[in-house]
């Protein structure tokens, strides 16, 4: 086990190396603007530009670039600075990162409380009126585009511009550490609405594996021995059904860790999302590879932790 | 029909399925009785209604496409109309079961001593403890060695006879009156399935069961079964104690299955006769005698005729739904036991006259289109 984490690990290095290699790669061989451009401010003159690019160390091959890019980072941990306003890189993600955190991680919260009940409910019941109503609305929201739902709810929702104003609007988020209870019912509208479509996603899972599990023979038995079928389904069957949630909850997870670029930008949000999306429109590569890496990393690093914790869960996987 | 000092009886019971394809019969009017400490076999094809009887009885086919009908009597109560916390309570104390794959019957992600335990303390409240021990007991009871140790392990690092000696120490946690073993040696190889059923056997002796034995093979329950009923399409053709049905099988469905098992002392040139066709339908059945599209001795007759169970005159107990005159059945068999085929037979049996047509034998109800 301990081996096979290691080797996982070093995994993760080496993809990490190559993720940033590409998004390197691609900067430059697509045609933008002159990131000096961007410092140079209103109507500069060629001699300022190309004193900037100097500066950036621009004008040298992207290859000794990126050499030095990773020797920094290697070494010192150094994101490098954006180009936009000489910030590092590193403390602007660092700042950002508490916002998406906390969006993320408070959506799997509501998206597993609501598609695991709806889905055992739906499942022990199928083809009841309340599977029925349940998977229509799973079925819509599924279907209806994030982006969409979150400019109806701040619509309808929001204090500043909603028909029923109960909770805050689109850039009203602070801090936990500043007042924990402002956090969260400023978050609580981006949470609903970014838990609406995997709740839904994961209430339709859990019924298809729940269904599927509950004519497995195990069940029989347990029926068979006298258990209770309250306890028949919670201990038996949610037990083997569950495992496929797991799975799909980390890497949801770690893709959102990695920046939930639409609703932090319909709400926003101060978070990773929004600081990417920035960084594009600007071509800011310095900033882009950052919140590119650190995406890279809570994908594989989330990944690494479901399929450890698979062999927690089901005991007949072993790794060597 | 009431029989003394019977454990269990099970009176007329009609199990139907409503599908989307139709009304399946899984089980068509059944009647049989289980004394106290004795082996009831009960063997048919797949879809001869042998299991869903036995389900039938815990409860486990209960559901809104579920039409279930007759008594099933269980030390004075029926479990028919038991409510489902009552029943619940019977099962895996008083009745406990057990399946054909140990391995899909056990579940993957627990241990199986915690899988023991659980079967001891939904009836019995005892500490954890307590329930370990118990487990463990279990597991040295079936034969498993080293239990101590093997409490801990999962299902899938058990061998096959292992997990299904696992499942027979669960089934025997509370040491149940009355054991409902379906197909337990089916999916074992040969060796093991000797061992299993010697398991069966000595345990039943030992704990003063009744036990009901399903199985396909009639090679199976000739061993342990006191009484045999032979199952086809939802209905008993054939009941009578083991020796008879062997000494004296009278259906030709029983000869089928009979001329199907290997048997070592069977000259070499002697083929194992298959039964031809394949099972019926349980959603349009044959009409008159069920079996008649597969009956090599068949009549004109018997696809209009549906027959009864009936005595068999000089037989007591044995009993058989069949058409065939009980002199043409007995000279059938005994040539059938010489070695002549079904086909040399069935055309000597040809070559007589139809009989009158038989007086108990009512006309087909159910014929299907």
């Amino acid at each position: 086990m301990t081996t096979y984490i290691i080797r996982r690990l070093l995994w993760v290095v080496v993809l990490l190396f190559l993720v940033s290699l590409l998004t390197f790669v691609v900067f430059y061989l697509l045609p933008t603007t002159n990131p000096a451009l961007l410092r140079a401010g209103r109507d500069p003159t060629p001699a300022v530009v190309a004193l900037i690019s100097k500066e950036l160390g621009l004008s040298r091959p992207w290859y000794v670039q990126y050499f030095d890019y990773m020797k920094a980072l290697v070494l010192h941990f150094n994101f490098g600075y954006s180009f936009q306003n000489n910030i590092s890189v590193k403390q602007q993600i660092f700042s950002d990162l508490p916002a998406t955190i906390s969006l993320a991680i408070g959506a799997a919260v509501i998206w597993l409380v609501i598609g695991i009940a709806v889905g055992t409910l739906s499942a022990i019941r199928p083809r009841s009126r309340f599977d029925r109503m349940a998977m229509g609305t799973a079925l819509v929201a599924i279907s209806a585009p994030v982006y969409w739902l979150g400019l109806v709810s701040l619509f309808l929702f929001s204090t500043d511009i909603g028909k029923i104003p109960i909770f805050p609007g689109a850039g009203s988020y602070v801090p936990l550490t500043q007042n924990p209870l402002h956090w969260f019912t400023s978050l609580l509208l981006p949470w609903l609405v970014l838990a609406a479509s995997f709740a839904a996603f994961y209430a339709r899972l859990l019924r298809s594996n729940l269904m599927e599990v509950m004519s497995e023979d195990y069940i029989r038995t347990a029926r068979a021995k006298g258990v209770p079928e309250r306890r028949v389904i919670l201990r038996h069957g949610i037990r083997s059904a569950i495992t496929p949630i797991v799975t799909a909850a980390g890497l949801d997870i770690g893709v959102l860790l990695g920046g939930v670029i639409l609703v932090e930008s319909v709400f926003n949000i101060p978070g990773i999302g929004r600081l990417a999306y920035n960084s594009i429109q600007n071509d800011d590569l310095p900033m882009i590879q950052g919140t590119v890496l650190m995406g890279a990393f809570f994908i594989v690093i989330l990944n690494l932790v479901v399929d450890i914790g698979y062999a927690f869960i089901d005991p007949r996987v072993r790794y060597s | 029909m009431s029989t003394p000092d019977a454990l269990l009886e099970v009176e007329n019971l009609r199990v139907d399925f409503r599908t989307d394809d139709g009304v399946v019969h899984a089980v068509d009017g059944v009647s049989y009785a289980i004394k106290t400490g004795k082996t009831l076999g009960i063997v048919g094809e797949s879809g001869s209604g042998k299991s869903v009887s036995a389900l039938t009885m815990l409860g486990l086919t209960r559901g809104k496409r579920t039409d279930v009908s007759g008594r099933i009597l269980f030390e004075g109560r029926d479990l028919l109309t038991l409510p489902d916390e009552e029943l619940r309570e019977i099962r895996g104390d008083d009745i406990a079961m057990i399946f054909q794959d140990p391995l899909s019957s056990l579940h993957p992600f627990y241990k199986v001593g915690y899988q023991l335990m659980e079967a001891v303390q939904m009836h019995r409240s005892v500490s954890k403890a307590a329930a370990r021990d118990r487990a463990i007991d279990l597991l040295e009871l079936v034969g498993i060695p080293d239990p101590h140790r093997r409490v801990d392990a999962y299902p899938h690092e058990f061998s096959g006879g292992m997990r299904q000696r696992a499942m027979i120490a669960m089934a025997l946690a509370n040491e149940p009156k009355l054991l409902i073993a379906d197909e337990p040696t089916t999916a074992l190889d040969v060796t093991v399935q000797a061992q299993i059923l010697a398991l069966l056997e000595d345990l039943q002796q030992r704990l003063e069961m009744s036990v009901i034995l399903i199985t396909h093979d009639l090679g199976v329950v000739a061993e342990i079964a006191d009484e045999i009923v032979v199952m086809y399409a939802g209905r008993i053709v054939e009941h009578a104690t083991t020796e008879r049905i062997f000494a004296t099988p009278q259906h030709p469905y029983t000869w089928g299955l009979l001329k199907s098992i290997p048997r070592l002392d069977t000259p070499r040139n002697e083929n194992l006769v298959p039964i031809s066709g394949r099972p019926p339908s349980l959603i349009n059945r044959p009409s008159g005698c069920h079996f008649h599209p597969r009956c090599p001795y068949v009549r004109d007759q018997h696809k209009r005729v549906d027959p009864r169970l009936q005595a068999v005159p000089g037989e007591p107990g044995h009993e058989v739904a069949c058409l065939l005159p009980v002199p043409l059945r007995k000279q059938v068999w005994q040539g059938l036991k010489a070695g002549q085929t079904p086909d040399e037979l069935s055309a000597l049996i040809r070559a007589k006259p139809e009989p009158e047509p038989i007086a108990a034998a009512q006309p087909a109800q159910d014929a299907g289109p």
